[in-house]
């Protein structure tokens, strides 16, 4: 459906449009059954940025106050972009991987369960 | 006129007798907006005025309230009458109202007014006109009622100013400006019925009983001296619906879009309401799960049984809100503390009668899934690692409240929509926002998102969660994060220190 309007158009950028980023993307991670931090993460970065770089030196430290985050190792867990299962190439970057403006990534860490037996 | 008027003669002659018929302009182009979004108005005048005041009566109750108001408002202040609250916790309550809820009845102020405008039925225009007023006056007499607390405590000195840029004051501002930029039929039923006469209970009931509870005679005053406008406002819900279901049948289906689309943005607006009875209330009035059971499964239910006979139905995803009921306000509170460094009132865990409290009204989910996160988190606070989460949050396209709700039926698992439109993805946090997104993508796309705003440079420059705060005029750990250690805390004691050791009160 559109929106019903008076006068001619009624037709709008999206507000998070990429090229207000200068070249980064918005992207959103969220970290299965850790429930501790409520909300998927929102971040921006640079496409170029090596993936492993993002992880370790921007997305584990905000994790710093999971027991958990110690023990997390990316390489074995279990990885969805955008809903889709998805095998990500950690060397590589951002971009290269398929990560786009505003997708929606999603990680578990078998093994790694969150606390008190219900994913916090 | 004759020398005296009957009341009846007195009312036609004072409300729509003050209207006229346009001579050297079409009504159309006269009143262009209430016809554009598709309501079908055969006949005004079948219009019942719900008001049944003149303006000049309307000013002689009005001021009447006013004066034994601010009377009693006097009285708080010379009596220092923030030193009988229950506890200074209680004033996260008052803040979240004065920041968040204040600026709405001056937005319906200024909705009632456009809405006023627009309409070309004498009755309705008049209706809006004394809402608008009485909207304008429960917002200045809350600053008045709440002005006292800035002269104590913390966090009530920027609402204005927050108000256009706080995070969690998005959700409310965005609600209001989503009806705002409708047209007048749809912000009526939004705001006149599906908030006012549907939900209305569920914020004033909580929060003016809460208030009466927790020795806040300044906001219970300001609560009765509002109750009468509320009614009023409650008929015109009632009275505006009913108008556009018995003028045609083509209104049917946009009325039932409305109302589904308003009763899941205010469901999801009350969330924090339903935290602040839970939570911020240090004397608990009755849990949400039991008030939404009251004043939505019971009334609100059987309000829409009676408008069945129009062809009606219960608004789109109630059930899911059933199933919210016993986790919503637990969830909503661990997001409230853990974004603490950007929050204009404090947080903390709840102490451990408290916890029984919720345990009691919220059993074994609560026992078992929500208490053990509130004593990790206690046992961090004790351990002096007070947990924030400082990494801004995904937040939903369309009601703005950061992605926290869990799926339906399971609450294991953040509950996340994704919605496309204008050629960029957006997030939602429910099947109820995504549809709401999905008529109308071309509004939302525009929406401003907070967390979206400091990525891009648009929050004064702020780059992480302390200098957003910072933007937002918040003094931090003054104004924001935990309440245990706070100054609102340290002057509480202090004072009812001293309060106890007078000769007047040890006689």
């Amino acid at each position: 459906m559109s929106v019903k309007h008076l006068g001619p158009a009624y037709e709008y950028p999206s507000a998070n449009r990429e090229e207000a980023y200068g070249g980064d993307i918005n992207f959103y991670i969220r970290w299965e059954r850790h429930l501790m931090f409520a909300c998927p993460a929102a971040y921006r970065a640079p496409v170029a940025m090596p993936l492993s770089e993002f992880l370790e030196h921007m997305l584990k430290p905000d994790y710093a106050a999971h027991p958990d985050a110690a023990r997390l190792d990316f390489s074995r867990c279990v990885w969805k972009l955008d809903r889709a299962p998805w095998q990500p190439d950690f060397a590589r970057s951002i971009a290269d991987n398929g990560i786009g403006h505003m997708s929606y990534i999603e990680f578990a860490s078998p093994g790694l369960d969150g606390l008190h037996g219900h994913g916090y | 006129m004759a020398k005296k008027l009957g009341l009846k003669e007195r009312y036609a002659l004072m409300t729509r007798g003050l209207d006229w018929e346009p001579s050297y302009q079409p009504l159309d182009k006269l009143f262009p907006y209430d016809s554009y979004e598709g309501i079908v108005i055969k006949d005004w005048d079948a219009w019942a005025d719900p008001f049944r005041l003149t303006m000049d009566a309307y000013w002689k109750y009005q001021a009447e309230k006013e004066r034994k108001l601010y009377a009693i408002l006097d009285a708080f202040q010379q009596n220092n009458g923030q030193l009988n609250l229950s506890d200074a916790r209680y004033l996260s309550a008052v803040k979240l109202w004065l920041q968040g809820v204040t600026p709405l009845e001056y937005a319906a102020h200024r909705g009632f007014a456009h809405a006023g405008r627009a309409f070309r039925g004498a009755g309705a225009r008049i209706a809006c006109q004394m809402q608008s007023i009485d909207e304008l006056r429960h917002a200045q007499t809350q600053l008045h009622a709440f002005s006292h607390y800035n002269k104590f405590f913390s966090g009530f000195h920027n609402f204005a100013h927050m108000r256009d840029r706080a995070w969690y004051l998005s959700i409310p501002k965005s609600f209001f400006e989503d009806a705002m930029t409708a047209g007048p039929f749809e912000f009526v039923t939004s705001i006149s019925f599906a908030f006012e006469y549907v939900l209305t209970n569920l914020l004033f009931m909580p929060f003016v009983s809460g208030a009466a509870y927790n020795g806040d005679m300044a906001t219970t005053t300001f609560g009765f001296s509002a109750q009468s406008d509320e009614s009023r406002h409650m008929t015109l819900g009632l009275e505006v619906v009913k108008f556009m279901l018995e003028q045609h049948e083509d209104n049917v289906p946009i009325v039932q879009a409305w109302l589904d689309k308003w009763f899941w943005r205010g469901y999801r607006l009350l969330g924090l309401v339903g935290t602040m009875m839970d939570y911020m209330l240090p004397k608990k009035v009755m849990s949400w799960q039991e008030a939404w059971g009251i004043y939505w499964e019971e009334n609100g239910v059987a309000l829409f049984h009676d408008l069945a006979r129009y062809g009606i139905r219960l608004p789109k995803h109630h059930e899911v809100a059933a199933k919210e009921k016993n986790r919503l306000t637990h969830e909503m509170w661990t997001v409230l503390y853990q974004y603490g460094n950007a929050l204009g009132l404090h947080t903390w865990v709840p102490n451990d009668e408290e916890l029984d409290w919720m345990s009691e009204k919220y059993g074994e989910l609560f026992t078992s899934m929500y208490r053990p996160r509130l004593l990790h988190l206690r046992e961090l606070e004790q351990r002096g690692e007070r947990f924030f989460n400082n990494r801004l949050p995904m937040v939903c396209q369309v009601c703005q409240i950061p992605v926290f709700y869990t799926e339906p039926d399971d609450p294991h698992v953040q509950c996340v929509r994704i919605v496309e439109a204008a050629g960029t993805k957006h997030h939602c946090c429910s099947d109820g926002c995504a549809d709401i997104f999905n008529r109308e993508p071309m509004k939302y796309v525009q929406a401003l998102i907070p967390p979206q705003q400091i990525y891009r440079g648009e929050a004064g420059g702020a780059r992480d969660i302390f200098e957003y705060g910072a933007w937002l005029h918040l003094e931090r750990d003054v104004d924001t994060g935990e309440y245990r250690g706070s100054p609102d805390q340290r002057h509480w004691q202090a004072w009812q220190q001293q309060h106890k050791a007078t000769p007047a009160d040890a006689a």
